[in-house]
């Protein structure tokens, strides 16, 4: 009786440690995730004014100006992760375009303002990157914690409340080259 | 673009003849000063040692061994002429080491702005030197580089200047706090420990941050100690905890359960309550989580700073400056603490010679490379 006792006074503990700390790795996947969501405002904002400051140079690229214009548009209607994490791919890829398109214009480059912005943009895409670097990290540290034994046993007693994450592939997004000739002519 | 290389060993000293020149002429002129001072001091007390001799034979013709006594004291005090002397040499000898580290900066900073990779602007070749004690332990304590704190410090050859665009100095220091022991008469022991002894650099990074993140070298030493221990623990912890909880059942084996429920509740209220407000930072990297422990209190920030690259580039660094480097990057600013043998030394009874140049402008640009292998003259981002 004394020796079933401890068991279950064990057991208990252990189940409780265990759902504390994947309360804790899920919350740490939502914190991750929630940086990524709060740098789209802040590319979105540089590019608007990359665009603007160079409006004058490459007013004929229309292409680029209104890409940008919907993207703006779309930022305010985002609600699953799914959808989130497609604008990041086309918020990345339009930044891929603008930047690939301005190159093709001196003025452009030696331009004071576009510079300052360029730097601007390229620490946000770092700090996006280390983002989803630290979301992966997350992700991966949560599905551990569900998958190694003995705590795969235990999470079924928790009511499928814990489920393995997917990781953000943005690596092999960036390893596909961006689709330029297909942005330019796309219409909106 | 390629950035460039430091200056030659061989260029340098072609540059720095006349400075070479006058030193080793000051050299000399301090052995032969050291030379005549100890013939004269040696003339003086060995007059009075031998008048005092002769006067002390015509009370007690006994006392005629004292006379080599006194040998001893002669050589003692000239000694001590020597080292005076040693030190005067010491200041001058600085001014060299001034000069070479000047020469190397002004020379690498004129090469970026040739290759048009830093403007007018950001040319700046002075440089600044501090013999001694220029750093407070609070200080020391700011730059978070070590679990604790260091309670005092000393410093020596405090260098500081600008390499292309990156802002940085550069110290010997030794630091440490005092132990009080009590040893088995009850009396109380003070031990000074050393907590850290060799070269403490910091930059200013080329990337904005809040946070702060100390990537420290891990020992493989202590990792497979720390196994032994675990291990041994294991043998150990069944025998105690029968010992001590086996009289609360009558049962011995029920105590050793109850005793292992205990043992798990303190185990995980210890990792409760003493876990670190700084974070474990997991990166992507197995060879350099291998090799280092990083910490940080923003996981984000931490791989803002920690690039892929970076990755590479501090297993690099560690494989050269050995397996105690410590870096917190902070402030803006990255520090850095590894071990390294006393420099800028020269013993005025050598010549200066191109050797000597050579090891100096191996040491200055051994430390200053870090700048380069961090790669902090690249500067993308929004910090110029």
């Amino acid at each position: 009786m004394f020796f079933g006792i401890i068991i279950g006074v064990v057991i208990l503990i252990y189940v409780v440690s265990l759902y504390n700390s994947l309360i804790g790795s899920t919350n740490k996947t939502q914190e991750a995730f929630a940086s990524i969501e709060a740098s789209f405002q802040q590319r979105m904002d540089a590019l608007v004014s990359q665009c603007e400051a160079v409006r004058s140079y490459m007013d004929h690229e229309s292409e680029v100006f209104s890409s940008v214009t919907k993207l703006r548009q779309n930022i305010g209607s985002l609600k699953t992760s799914e959808e989130k994490v497609a604008f990041d791919q086309e918020l990345t890829q339009a930044q891929t375009l603008f930047r690939l398109t301005a190159e093709n214009y001196p003025d452009i480059k030696a331009n004071e303002n576009v510079l300052v912005l360029q730097k601007t943009v390229n620490e946000l895409e770092d700090r996006l990157y280390a983002a989803r670097r630290a979301y992966n990290a997350a992700v991966i540290s949560l599905n551990n914690s569900i998958q190694m034994f003995p705590n795969n046993i235990f999470v079924g007693f928790f009511g499928g409340k814990f489920k393995p994450m997917e990781t953000l592939k943005a690596d092999e997004a960036a390893k596909v080259r961006p689709n330029i000739s297909g942005m330019l002519n796309r219409k909106d | 673009m390629e950035h460039p290389s430091f200056i030659s060993a061989n260029e340098l000293y072609a540059k720095l003849t006349t400075d070479i020149e006058q030193v080793n002429g000051k050299r000399l002129e301090l052995v032969a000063k050291r030379k005549k001072n100890i013939l004269k001091s040696m003339i003086i007390l060995g007059t009075i040692a031998l008048a005092l001799q002769i006067y002390l034979y015509t009370i007690d013709p006994a006392s005629l061994g004292l006379l080599f006594l006194s040998v001893p004291g002669v050589l003692i005090i000239s000694w001590l002429i020597g080292f005076r002397i040693g030190g005067e040499f010491r200041a001058t000898y600085k001014t060299l080491v001034l000069s070479i580290f000047q020469e190397i900066i002004k020379d690498f900073n004129e090469k970026m702005l040739t290759q048009s990779l830093i403007n007018e602007s950001d040319l700046k070749n002075d440089v600044h030197y501090q013999l001694a004690n220029s750093m407070s332990t609070s200080t020391f304590n700011h730059m978070q580089l070590f679990d604790r704190a260091a309670e005092w410090i000393h410093t020596e050859d405090h260098f500081q200047g600008k390499l292309g665009k990156t802002a940085f100095d550069f110290l010997e220091a030794h630091a440490g706090y005092t132990q009080e022991t009590t040893n088995s008469n009850g009396g109380t022991q003070r031990q000074e420990v050393t907590l850290f002894r060799g070269i403490l650099f910091s930059a200013d990074f080329n990337k904005k941050f809040k946070s702060i993140t100390t990537v420290r070298s891990k020992a493989p030493v202590k990792k497979s100690l720390r196994i032994i221990f675990s291990i041994i623990a294991a043998f150990f912890i069944i025998p105690i905890s029968l010992s001590i909880f086996g009289s609360f059942t009558e049962d011995p084996e029920s105590g050793f359960i109850f005793g292992g429920v205990i043992l798990v509740v303190i185990l995980l209220l210890f990792r409760k309550f003493f876990r670190k407000k700084q974070q474990q930072v997991e990166l992507e990297s197995v060879e350099f989580n291998k090799q280092f422990n990083v910490t940080s209190d923003d996981q984000i920030e931490a791989r803002y700073i920690l690039t892929s690259s970076l990755f590479e580039r501090l297993m690099e660094l560690r494989q050269r400056l050995g397996n105690h480097l410590t870096l917190t990057f902070k402030d803006h600013n990255v520090y850095l603490a590894f071990a390294m043998k006393n420099s800028f030394e020269h013993h005025f009874s050598k010549p200066i010679t191109s050797e000597t140049i050579a090891l100096e402008h191996g040491t200055f640009t051994s430390i200053l490379s870090i700048i380069e292998e961090l790669d902090l003259n690249t500067r993308i981002w929004s910090k110029d």
